[in-house]
């Protein structure tokens, strides 16, 4: 017995050894928050590159003209790209691919997202997407009134299914370049929405009626988010001074009975202030410069200090507008677009602002790839380009952190401490990334990948990204 | 709960101790797999079928088999996932007595809907270290959380605590204490790593306590037991599947302009030899079964991630 015993505890002494070796070794480039005392951005700072740029203006797109012409530079791009495909190619059910497709579609049906891109050579799919992306605007105008600008967002769902896990690189091209060819599908989908619901607002305006079913703008406030405000019920007992914040947050959040939208009534209101604005066209003017100048990239960075220019060092500002057009990009321009359209409320400049924001949600992405500095391991990148200079990351979901830094920063405004405001962003985005595991496990299956230790590491580490982010807002809105 | 006794299984450890290579030579003569023969220990963090054999210190050697399969839809059917999804697991662990050779029985075998690392659903299973012929995990929740691990990585080690209800039939017959029907839980916490030594080889560690808490009807009386148990497992695994199991991702440096590579991990399974599994388990309480400490060696094949 005594031999038994000896044997089981060397087992688990060794087993222990390990861990506390791998411990030891833990990467550096883990996300960090910023020290507790940093005064972010209060130390003069060397000339930055991309704080000093010349940038153009980017040709805004507020008007039809200005859209149609845009549409048609990205069908000329798109069928240079798709040049080696033949003009009919095709995949099963074409009429599904071109057909309507939301992010509650893209979030909930892995396996026809995977079955498709199954159906194509996979290096062969940038090329092929941007074949079928053209033959849906083609050929296929559907019943519902689009223009089949749904087979491009599809397309740029399944490359971005492709990028989440990781497998962009099996395309034949750079994952940069993957990204970059994503977001021409993506400006190609809003573009061609904005287009068809800036004629029909005008319509609407000039006295042509307009029916519609109920919408965003017609649903009610869920100010009781029922699972969320359970949880955050159960959490009180655990943690009562984080109770107020959950409540506060869940109130930040404004979802809306039916829709997963969050931050609407913010985001609105952002589109009203000027100042915001003209950070947003500053901001996405910028990104389409640095398209053209890649050298700027190289500056650690240097995101960050064009953006600290744009906003004359306010970083709270900074946050917002990020934080806020973070949200847009999918949900909120779904949801929001045809509402104010229906109601005559998309004016230029909104059309503008929703372009600019929703694009500027992929292009930070891609972006801060391809400025990524290699990470201290083979297999792991750092992102630090459109951060603050005390933070770096080796998570690429920027949004996750802007998203938080702006909730961080309103709550911390209420008067909640920042210690209370990080351990709620915590548990919330614990619960979030619990539940989302049970999409995240099937979606790995059906790819034929790691199904269960990815999805939690990766999972947690967006819950400390999430922390990060809240840490700073709380701490430059003191 | 104080009148039930475990000397006769420790008296029967004591002797295994001195056996030794008879069991290193039946374990080689034995085919099996990947999952722990010990009660409760268990491994959701891998997935994907497996074999194992071993023997172990009482005597006994192991054949296990384990498999992860889709066999029913996730709830919301097929119109949310299109499909099923290999939520179920299903494993069996046979054992043989080897001094002296013959008297081949199940030692344990479990069907669960769901057995995922957060949470488990409806399994049914008969386990003679827990002294269970026949016992029902209604829900399991469990909350994972690495301490050790990136994206993309192929190291990491995960923690996780958490609990489960259920109901167990005890039975002398399946090596109980005392017959009896309970309610039972269990709570979890455990340690599970892999360490990637090269893109091929890699040794994995389990680590696990547990605390199962069961009230009911135990010989006709209205009484309580428990079992406090801890278990260990480190083993070493390589990859003999054909081709790389990782790929080489080129991008260009932002900073000098050449290219320059990362390590990524390949789609699909791979298949992996156990070279050799330790496996240990002591239990300072066990007021419901009459096992044993034992200590485990194993060699095993897995297909999965």
């Amino acid at each position: 017995m005594a031999t038994d015993r000896t044997a089981t505890l060397r087992g688990a002494a060794l087993f222990s050894t390990i861990a506390l070796a791998l411990l030891a070794t833990q990467s550096p480039a883990r996300a960090t928050s910023p020290p507790a005392n940093a005064a972010p951005d209060s130390h003069p700072r060397p000339r930055s590159r991309n704080a000093d740029a010349v940038v153009e203006n980017f040709l805004p797109m507020n008007r039809t003209s200005a859209l149609e012409m845009r549409v048609a530079q990205l069908h000329g791009y798109l069928a240079q790209i798709a040049a080696t495909v033949p003009t009919n190619a095709r995949i099963n059910n074409m009429g599904n691919f071109c057909g309507a497709f939301t992010f509650y579609d893209a979030a909930s049906l892995p396996r026809p997202t995977w079955l498709t891109l199954t159906e194509i050579p996979r290096d062969r799919s940038v090329e092929t997407f941007a074949r079928l992306a053209l033959e849906c605007q083609q050929d296929f105008v559907h019943e519902n009134g689009d223009q089949g600008e749904n087979g491009a967002f599809r397309a740029a769902w399944a490359l971005d299914f492709l990028y989440f896990n990781r497998l962009a690189d099996t395309t034949g091209h750079s994952v940069a370049d993957v990204l970059a060819f994503r977001d021409s599908l993506n400006e190609l989908y809003i573009a061609t929405v904005l287009l068809r619901e800036l004629g029909r607002s005008d319509a609407v305006r000039a006295g042509v009626y307009v029916e519609h079913a109920p919408d965003f703008l017609d649903a009610k406030g869920l100010s009781r988010a029922d699972v969320l405000r359970r949880f955050a019920g159960f959490l009180s007992a655990f943690s009562p001074q984080e109770q107020p914040v959950l409540d506060d947050f869940i109130q930040l959040l404004d979802l809306r009975q039916d829709y997963l939208a969050p931050f609407g009534r913010a985001t609105l209101n952002m589109m009203d202030s000027p100042d915001d604005l003209r950070v947003l066209s500053a901001f996405f003017a910028y990104e389409n410069h640095l398209r053209l100048h890649p050298e700027l990239l190289s500056e650690p960075h240097g995101g960050w200090h064009r953006l600290m220019k744009i906003t004359g060092n306010d970083a709270r500002q900074a946050v917002r507008v990020l934080g806020l057009l973070a949200s847009v990009h999918l949900i909120v321009f779904r949801d929001l677009v045809p509402a104010l359209a229906h109601r005559g409320l998309l004016t230029p400049a909104i059309a503008r602002a929703f372009y600019e924001a929703s694009l500027s949600y992929f292009m930070v992405n891609e972006l801060d790839e391809r400025a990524a500095k290699n990470g201290p391991n083979d297999h792991s990148l750092v992102y630090h380009f459109f951060f603050p200079d005390h933070y770096e990351t080796s998570n690429w979901k920027w949004y996750h952190w802007y998203n938080n830094a702006y909730s961080g920063c309103e709550l911390r405004r209420k008067g909640y401490p920042k210690a209370a405001i990080v351990g709620a962003i915590g548990s919330i985005g614990l619960l979030y990334e619990g539940m989302e595991l049970n999409m995240a496990i099937p979606w790995r299956e059906t790819m034929k990948l790691d199904p269960r230790v990815n999805p939690i590491v990766e999972g947690f580490d967006d819950v400390r990204i999430n922390q990060d982010g809240a840490a700073y807002g709380a701490e430059i809105c003191h | 709960m104080g009148n039930i006794t475990r000397s006769s299984a420790r008296a029967a450890a004591a002797m295994g101790s001195r056996t030794a290579p008879t069991l290193v030579l039946s374990a080689a003569l034995t085919l099996a797999v990947h999952s722990p023969g010990l009660a409760l220990a268990d491994d959701t963090l891998h997935e994907g079928i497996s074999v194992e054999g071993g023997a172990r210190t009482d005597q006994k050697a192991l054949a296990h088999a384990q498999a992860d399969v889709a066999v029913l839809p996730f709830p919301g059917g097929v119109g949310l996932w299109n499909g099923p999804i290999d939520a179920t697991r299903l494993e069996i662990t046979a054992r043989e007595d080897l001094n002296p050779i013959g008297h081949l029985t199940v030692e344990q075998a479990r069907v669960q809907l769901i057995r995922w690392p957060h949470v488990h659903v409806l399994g049914v299973e008969h386990d003679r270290r827990m002294g269970s012929m026949l016992a029902a995990e209604v829900l399991g929740l469990y909350v994972p959380l690495p301490l050790l691990g990136e994206i993309g990585g192929r190291s990491w080690l995960v923690m996780q605590g958490g609990a489960n209800i259920g109901y167990r039939w005890l039975s002398t017959d399946a090596e109980a204490s005392a017959d009896g029907h309970v309610a039972a839980s269990t709570v979890l916490l455990s340690l599970n790593a892999q360490a990637a030594l090269s893109s091929r080889w890699a040794v994995r560690g389990l680590f696990e306590g547990t605390y199962t808490a069961a009230a009911g009807s135990i010989d006709d009386r209205a009484k309580y037991g428990h079992v406090a148990a801890f278990t260990g497992r480190l083993s070493l695994y390589v990859d003999v599947s054909r081709g790389s199991p990782i790929r080489l991702v080129p991008r260009t440096d932002p900073t000098t302009g050449g290219v320059t590579y990362r390590r990524e991990t390949n789609e699909g399974r791979r298949l992996r030899v156990m070279l050799l599994a330790i496996e240990g388990e002591t239990r300072p309480v066990d007021t419901l079964s009459t096992a044993k400490d034992i200590a485990t060696a194993k060699i095993g094949l897995e297909y999965g991630y």
